[in-house]
């Protein structure tokens, strides 16, 4: 299609060409759009290319987040303590409420909170990841997943840091109710909750770029959620064995832990931790099936909406 | 497809489109919007760039220029990568460096020192690499012992220092630079484009984004002018910055109002003897107007070239009678070179005077000049305005 109207000098380059507006097409031709298909594999591979942006990032926002505050790093170790205050405070009201047994419940809702927060962090802090970023993302391209993923690793920061509180809890409780071997399991439940929560925070991030109503739900949606995962254990400790709770129907049980891995996540580490049980299988499994379900729902859905990250944020 | 060299760039029919409507409609205008789609309704786009062909090879410099909102800042974000062309396909090889918008991309709570090597990582550098050209980043920036500051304490020009740096200085394969310039003082502009040069003369491939047309002829091989998202001309800098200077002035005389007391009636611009206007020679200038009633000031007349940037001004005060009256103006010597001319004019009265029949600046006529070729300033210096200057060399 040449639209050239007259070409004046010829210089090496190629002269001055000046174009009449009128013979260029109201639209481009249907086959000349572009349709975004993302390749799954080639995104993996430029991922694992630009490893290191996803570690500056974090770096950044750790650096940036306790430039100014008073207490610096301190507030990693303050805010799950600050969480736990207020739960100790809501159970105390409720008469005969120790869904822990015998263990102390500060201890054990503490457990709950350690495993919680590595989630609750990467969601709380990727939702906004991508539109707080408009700057960033307008001047260079890398993997847009890096935003997510940073948070993803500035969480799982927060997360070692607040360990630091659970030893001083066993110590407070003198030992009496120390770490259990089975502590051992927790790499393979972490492998549970690590797919789940990347694909809930590429979920999020990428949605709330076109729907910003999730900027209104999810500071909503996360703590309820947190209460029911942390409070209601989905097995408590009778007579040495673990006996099913809250949800009792064994298919209703599988259906939970699909759609909340966390709740099999977090019920698995706390009897492991403090009680020594080895993983409850049915349980574990149907949380990994959802899991890795969110974490390729969230990727799909993340690389669909990239085409719009860089116009909309 | 051949691999191509890096710092290439390449569009090849490559349009974009927003949505005509960029807020997104509540939830029942969307239940609405779903109805009317089933009905075969589509929300409407606006297309921003239409049909863009750009084919740069590495070490070239490349000037955008256009009126605000033809599309030259997506036509960069495009360059960049970091955002899709609706159609076509815009493809730069290498390392991108880009200087789009003041503080983009600088993050105000980390310190001068951290958002350089933040900027150098995901420009795609290594630390060591970036460390080896710290010192030339912070020394061309000027922040001196700020470097450890926040970035929020800094001043707006060190700021920009910063980023214009950062970006000019991490070796990128092509540096796409809109419009920062414009915000530094002048000697700092000079430094950025002295850079600018010897960064093109190292092989980097350059988009120029400005509205400051000597820069655009100062720094740019070629260049594009882009108009309400069409390409309107494609070619050497010089012939499209002055086809560009040509339509502004065209645009200006067609916008410009008469209605305030005095009316033009007959504008001449003629060179010696009535016949054509040549370099160095006399111009005469006549002008025939009416006023109803008589006015005391000064007849202010300029020549531009396509702004309303006059390259120099004349003025001629006096009392003028109600009714027509002729005024002719006799130049000795025009101080331009080859090209084409506006005569602007204006006429006011003195502040404080209750005369209030005026005449705003606004073109009257415009003309060819005949003569040299205005000679090209060596590259990475920008000529404020064409001005010919008779001179003598001797070399003994």
């Amino acid at each position: 299609m040449s639209t050239t109207l007259e070409t004046v000098s010829d210089e090496e380059d190629g002269g001055l060409k000046v174009f009449d507006v009128s013979l260029v097409p109201d639209e481009p031709g249907d086959e000349a759009m572009y349709r975004h298909r993302p390749d799954m594999w080639h995104s993996a591979r430029e991922l694992m290319r630009r490893w290191d942006v996803m570690f500056t990032l974090a770096e950044r926002d750790i650096r940036a987040q306790y430039k100014q505050a008073v207490l610096g790093v301190a507030w990693a170790l303050l805010v799950p303590l600050v969480s736990l205050f207020m739960l100790v405070i809501l159970a105390g009201h409720v008469q005969g409420f120790s869904p822990g047994g015998h263990i102390p419940f500060a201890l054990w809702t503490y457990t709950g909170l350690l495993s919680w927060g590595l989630f609750g962090g990467a969601i709380g802090g990727g939702t906004n990841s991508l539109v707080s970023n408009k700057a960033l993302m307008a001047k260079s391209h890398f993997p847009r997943e890096c935003f997510p993923l940073s948070q993803v690793l500035e969480s799982a920061f927060s997360s070692l840091i607040a360990t630091i509180p659970l030893l001083i809890l066993f110590a407070v409780y003198k030992f009496h109710y120390p770490p259990q071997l089975a502590s051992l399991w927790s790499p393979l439940y972490l492998a549970v909750e690590i797919p789940f929560m990347l694909g809930l925070t590429f979920l999020v991030s990428s949605v709330i770029v076109t729907m910003r109503d999730l900027q209104q739900i999810v500071p909503i949606m996360m703590p309820l959620l947190m209460l029911i995962t942390v409070l209601k254990p989905l097995a408590v400790e009778k007579h040495h064995h673990l006996v099913a709770a809250f949800i009792t129907d064994p298919a209703l049980r599988v259906l939970y832990c699909i759609a909340n891995p966390m709740a099999a996540v977090l019920s698995n580490f706390r009897d492991s931790v403090l009680l020594g049980f080895g993983p409850q299988w049915e349980v574990l499994i149907a949380g990994a099936i959802g899991s890795v379900g969110y974490l390729v729902l969230g990727y799909v859905v993340f690389k669909r909406l990239e085409v719009n990250f860089a116009d909309l944020s | 497809m051949p691999t191509l060299a890096k710092g290439t760039v390449r569009a090849d029919h490559a349009w974009k489109r927003f949505r005509a409507d960029r807020t997104l409609p509540m939830f029942q205008d969307q239940i609405l919007l779903l109805g009317r789609w089933m009905r075969g309704y589509r929300r409407p786009y606006r297309w921003v760039l239409r049909d863009i062909n750009i084919h740069v090879d590495p070490g070239k410099t490349y000037g955008i220029i256009g009126v605000n909102g033809s599309g030259k800042s997506t036509l960069l974000k495009m360059i960049c990568q970091t955002t899709f062309p609706s159609a076509g396909s815009v493809t730069a090889v290498g390392r991108v460096g880009a200087l789009l918008e003041v503080r983009s991309g600088i993050h105000p709570d980390l310190s001068g020192r951290q958002n350089v090597y933040l900027y150098g990582n995901i420009m795609g550098m290594s630390r060591a690499e970036v460390t080896a050209r710290f010192d030339d980043i912070i020394d061309f920036a000027e922040i001196g012992d700020a470097v450890d500051r926040q970035v929020k304490f800094y001043s707006t020009g060190m700021a920009i220092r910063l980023g214009f740096a950062i970006a000019a200085f991490l070796e990128p394969d092509i540096l796409l630079v809109d419009e920062v310039l414009a915000v530094g003082d002048a000697r700092f502009q000079q430094k950025c484009l002295e850079r600018i040069s010897q960064v093109v003369s190292n092989g980097t491939t350059l988009f120029y984004v400005s509205h400051d047309l000597p820069t655009v002829e100062a720094v740019c091989d070629r260049a594009m002018w882009l108009a309400d998202s069409y390409v309107r001309a494609d070619g050497p800098a010089r012939d499209v910055v002055s086809l560009y200077r040509q339509s502004v002035g065209e645009q200006a005389e067609l916008t410009t109002t008469q209605d305030t007391g005095v009316r033009l009636l007959k504008v001449e611009v003629t060179g010696p003897d009535g016949g054509q206007i040549l370099s160095g020679e006399e111009v005469n200038v006549r002008i025939v107007a009416e006023s109803e009633e008589p006015m005391f000031g000064a007849f202010h007349l300029g020549i531009s070239q396509g702004t309303a940037m006059p390259v120099f001004v004349i003025r001629y005060a006096s009392s003028f009678p109600a009714g027509q009256f002729e005024l002719r103006c006799r130049m000795q010597s025009l101080p331009l070179p080859k090209g084409r001319y506006s005569l602007w004019g204006a006429m006011r009265a003195p502040r404080g005077s209750d005369v209030t029949a005026s005449l705003p600046w606004q073109p009257l006529a415009s003309f060819d000049a005949f003569g040299p070729v205005a000679i090209k300033a060596p590259n990475g210096v920008m000529v404020l305005t064409p001005v010919h200057v008779p001179t003598e060399w001797e070399l003994t």
